[in-house]
């Protein structure tokens, strides 16, 4: 696999009512683009403004969007997604009703029938198997069903999970969802994480080399733990392939100011960040054009 | 939530994960695999008569809340408990008396307690900026439930009712930690889609301060993706309102530091990094409170005294409930 990650990434969060600043402003957006028509139209101007990655969780709507770009050739034959894995707040609100247990068993009874079929093989049900990292590949694959007619580049672990992880220190889970992503769905693995200069620390102790890492940067240090200094310290010391995110910190900082920031602080290999405006989104993406174009 | 904390908890030079208590074979197993140093047990009362623990976190069904603290009490072990502390306060008299005689230390997961906004807009008010209070509207929302749920949170015997005790109780303690103590409440629920438990619960709250207002709390609501949970307080020289993002503050007259005119505050201006974020800063600032209690001997903002305070509200809700709206002192509880 030689794949190389696009410099500029549209976000899915304002298309799915997503915003770390304010509930209150993602539940607008959310109602916004309940119609697929609008978020298309989004992606549209991105694409126009020479846009080729685009992020997408496993949001409810992410299948119907998916479903309309795949009748945009244009779309579909450029873009390239970088799918972040899984959409937590679904799986919050089954466990709430249901229980994390039976969450479970209903998420890997969508599973293929030869998946299903190889978690029954040890005898009794997959519970009974009691293999973690064999119910973790089938949650996995459930979970890309929906790109399975779209073109990947990369597949991030949703940082909520990156972050647990460290915060339990097993590297080793890392080295699993690494070698899993890269021989089954052929794609980079990346994390996601609001705690960048830990997660460097502990993949040092793994094999993983030069980690496709998607972080917060912004000036206001905002989902930037421990603290601005220490991320910038760590990002002008270490190596990985950065893409910087909530660069705008969700909308407080002005684009103009907040990529002079980032591009004369750390050294950044692509910028992710989305809105809801065509025009917001033909903006940003111009100025950090003009930084990569330099 | 166990994994929750386990994860933030693990990760502070001062604590190590040493035993985990869980009955599932399944989750054993697969914690098993990744956690290989962790001493597991199917019986709690092994665990804590094992010498091995400083401190235990109970993340239970609510029903298994008391039994355990109590264990953990009377064998001088400090603990935190996911809230709410109990079923209902009766049921954690026996613990509440016992940890104050003896000097337990205890903690109670009302972690809203630790969201800077709600932080902020407290030493707003403290600072009498808006002068005269006249009242206040609150909720608490989310887009949770639209069938019968299955799991135990819907089970009243094992946790204790629905949304109010569920979720509206973060609400009530955010009020109580804001506004200080109540005198007396009234309220109504409504079952939507559960079967035993209410997914609706409101009413009215008067402080003793003489200030008073409404609570909504609602798991059913369809435009809610995340837990949102909003103040909204008016005086004579103008309003607060407060949610988990950001803070609105609009003065006639200018008081103090406070201009007159809106003042706003969001949350990235108000947070400050963490040693680890794992689901939202909060979450480690209470471990690390708790825990700093614990070492240097200090108190902790939310322990069982303070819950056990909040219990007694929600209860006084369920009471009026039951009433039809029936005004309900604290005072006739527990």
């Amino acid at each position: 696999m030689n794949k190389k990650v696009n410099n500029m990434i549209l976000g899915h969060n304002a298309l799915f009512g997503v915003n770390h600043l304010s509930a209150e402003k993602g539940m607008v957006k959310e109602k916004q683009f309940s119609d697929t028509k609008t978020a298309i139209d989004v992606i549209e101007s991105a694409f126009d403004s020479g846009v080729r990655g685009m992020m997408m969780s496993t949001h409810p709507r992410a299948e119907l969007i998916i479903k309309d770009l795949q009748n945009n050739n244009r779309l579909t034959e450029n873009l390239n997604f970088y799918v972040l894995l899984p959409y937590l707040q679904k799986y919050v609100t089954m466990a709430n009703e249901k229980g994390a247990v039976n969450m479970i068993f209903d998420i890997i009874k969508r599973s293929s029938l030869k998946q299903q079929f190889g978690l029954l093989l040890s005898g009794g049900s997959f519970l009974a198997k009691r293999d973690l990292y064999q119910v973790l590949k089938a949650m996995i694959d459930v979970e890309m069903l929906m790109f399975s007619g779209v073109k990947k580049t990369a597949i991030f672990l949703h940082n909520i999970l990156t972050d647990m992880i460290i915060g339990l220190n097993i590297p080793d889970m890392f080295e699993f969802y690494y070698d899993y992503i890269n021989t089954k769905h052929d794609v980079i693995p990346g994390f996601c994480t609001l705690n960048f200069p830990r997660l460097m620390d502990i993949l040092e102790k793994t094999q993983i080399e030069n980690p496709l890492i998607m972080a917060p940067f912004n000036s206001l240090g905002f989902q930037m733990n421990p603290s601005l200094d220490e991320n910038i310290s760590y990002l002008n010391n270490k190596n990985c392939t950065f893409v910087a995110m909530s660069t705008l910190a969700a909308g407080q900082i002005m684009p103009k100011e907040a990529y002079k920031y980032l591009f004369e602080t750390v050294k950044v290999d692509s910028v992710i960040a989305g809105s809801s405006s065509p025009k917001h989104i033909a903006d940003t993406f111009s100025i950090v054009n003009s930084y990569f174009n330099k | 939530m166990g994994l929750l904390h386990a994860s933030i908890l693990n990760f502070f030079p001062q604590v190590n994960i040493v035993a985990i208590c869980e009955k599932d074979n399944f989750l054993i197993s697969s914690i098993k695999k990744v956690l290989p140093n962790v001493v597991f047990y199917n019986n709690y009362k092994d665990m804590i008569s094992s010498g091995k623990v400083d401190v235990i976190y109970i993340t239970t069904p609510v029903h298994l809340h008391i039994p355990i603290a109590l264990d953990c009490a009377k064998n001088e072990i400090p603990f935190f408990v996911e809230k709410p502390l109990a079923l209902n306060s009766n049921e954690a008299v026996e613990l509440v008396e016992y940890c104050s005689r003896n000097n337990i230390k205890t903690g109670v997961g009302f972690f809203m307690r630790f969201i800077p906004t709600y932080i902020q807009a407290k030493n707003i008010l403290n600072e009498n900026v808006l002068g005269e209070l006249f009242s206040f509207s609150s909720s608490i929302k989310v887009s949770q439930l639209f069938k019968t749920g299955k799991s135990w949170r819907y089970e009243k015997s094992k946790s204790g009712g629905g949304v109010l005790i569920g979720q509206g109780i973060h609400l009530i303690d955010l009020l109580s930690f804001i506004f200080g103590d109540v005198e007396k409440v009234n309220g109504f629920s409504e079952r939507w889609y559960s079967s035993e438990t209410e997914d609706h619960a409101y009413g009215t709250l008067v402080f003793k301060s003489g200030l008073q207002g409404t609570f909504d709390s609602n798991w059913s609501i369809r435009d809610k993706r995340v837990l949102t949970t909003i103040i909204e307080i008016h005086g004579k020289n103008g309003m607060l309102y407060v949610d988990q993002d950001q803070v609105k503050l609009w003065l006639d007259k200018s008081q103090g530091k406070f201009k007159a005119g809106w003042t706003i505050l969001n949350k990235p201006v108000l947070s400050n990094g963490v040693q680890i974020d794992i689901a939202g800063p909060e979450y480690t600032i209470e471990n690390e409170e708790f825990i700093n209690s614990i070492i240097s001997d200090k108190l902790f903002t939310s322990d069982i005294s303070s819950a056990f305070n909040t219990q007694k509200i929600v209860d006084a809700i369920y009471k009026s409930s039951s009433k039809s709206g029936k005004s309900i002192l604290i005072s006739e509880v527990s």
